[in-house]
C-alpha cells in the first residue's frame, strides 16, 4: 500500500475534480477538432476517480516521500493493478496514450476519429469505483 | 513480425527460444533455468524483466518492437503498434501487470505508442 502523506485535499476534491475532466473530455470529444486533448482529459478524469477510490481506502497521496525512489505515477499503476485490477488494462490504454498526446507532436493528426470516445469510455469504467 | 531489441544487456533471442509457452511464466522459469538463472531474484533486476517482456511480446504480432531505457531509478519500457488495437493491447499490459506482480520494488513504467506508418526512430527523438 503507498505511504500516507499530508494531502491537503480530500475524496470530495478529486470526485470534483474527476467530473470536470470528464465534462471536459465530452466537450472536446464533441468538438471534434481537440482529439488530443479530449484523451488527455479523460487520462485525468481516471487518475482522480483513482484518487478518490484511493482516499476511501485511507490513501491520501501517491506522492514520493523523503528519498522514495518510485514516482507518483508509478505508485498509482501498482495501487490499480493490486486494488482495481479489472480496471488494470484501461488505466494503461489512457496513460500511454495521454504522454503520447503530450509529447508526440504528429500524433494529433493522426488520431483516428472514434478514439476520444473509445477513450472516454474507457475512463467512464473508473465511475464505478467512486 | 519484427522486433528488434536495440540495447541488449540479456540475450534476448536465446532465451526467446528456450520460452516453450512465453504467456506462462513457468516457461519462462524454466528457460531462465536452462540459461543458468537461479531464480527470479537476480542481480540485475529490470534487464531481467525486460527479458520477460520481450519474450511475451515476440507471440504478439502487432507489437512492431520493443524498447526501453534504463536509468538508476525508473525501467521504461517501449511496445510500439501500427495502430489502436484493444486485443493486442490487452495483452501487452497483462504482460506488464505480471511484471510489476514478479518485481514488486522496481521502478517500471511501460509506454505503449502508435506509429500510424512511422518509423520508430522518429518517435523516439520525442521525450517520452
Amino acid at each position: 500500500m503507498p505511504s500516507l502523506g499530508k494531502s491537503s485535499h480530500g475524496y470530495d476534491d478529486h470526485l470534483k475534480k474527476a467530473k470536470h475532466d470528464e465534462a471536459a473530455s465530452e466537450m472536446l470529444c464533441d468538438n471534434g477538432n481537440f482529439p488530443d486533448w479530449s484523451i488527455i482529459s479523460s487520462f485525468y478524469f481516471a487518475l482522480h476517480c483513482i484518487d478518490t477510490y484511493a482516499h476511501k481506502l485511507g490513501v491520501k497521496t501517491f506522492a514520493p516521500v523523503l528519498d522514495e525512489r518510485t514516482s507518483a505515477h508509478s505508485k498509482r499503476k501498482r495501487f490499480v493493478r493490486k486494488n482495481l485490477g479489472r480496471l488494470f488494462v484501461s488505466y494503461g490504454k489512457l496513460y500511454s496514450r495521454s504522454e503520447q498526446c503530450r509529447y508526440d507532436p504528429k500524433y494529433f493528426q493522426l488520431i483516428p476519429q472514434d478514439l476520444p470516445k473509445k477513450m472516454l469510455d474507457e475512463a467512464r469504467k473508473f465511475l464505478t469505483i467512486c | 513480425m519484427s522486433i528488434l531489441i536495440k540495447r541488449s544487456p540479456f540475450n534476448y533471442f536465446v532465451l526467446s527460444r528456450k520460452v516453450s509457452d512465453p504467456f506462462n511464466i513457468g516457461s519462462i522459469k524454466n528457460a531462465l533455468l536452462l540459461l543458468g538463472e537461479k531464480n527470479l531474484c537476480l542481480s540485475k533486476p529490470k534487464q531481467l524483466a525486460v527479458a520477460i517482456f520481450f519474450s511475451r511480446m515476440v507471440k504478439v504480432p502487432e507489437v512492431k518492437e520493443v524498447d526501453y531505457s534504463i536509468n538508476d531509478k525508473t525501467l521504461v519500457i517501449f511496445a510500439y503498434i501500427e495502430e489502436p488495437n484493444w486485443e493486442a493491447e490487452e495483452k501487452i499490459y497483462e504482460c506488464f501487470g505480471l511484471i510489476l506482480d514478479l518485481f514488486p520494488n522496481l521502478d517500471i513504467d511501460l509506454k505503449v505508442l502508435e506509429l500510424y506508418g512511422r518509423n520508430v526512430e522518429d518517435l523516439k527523438l520525442n521525450k517520452f
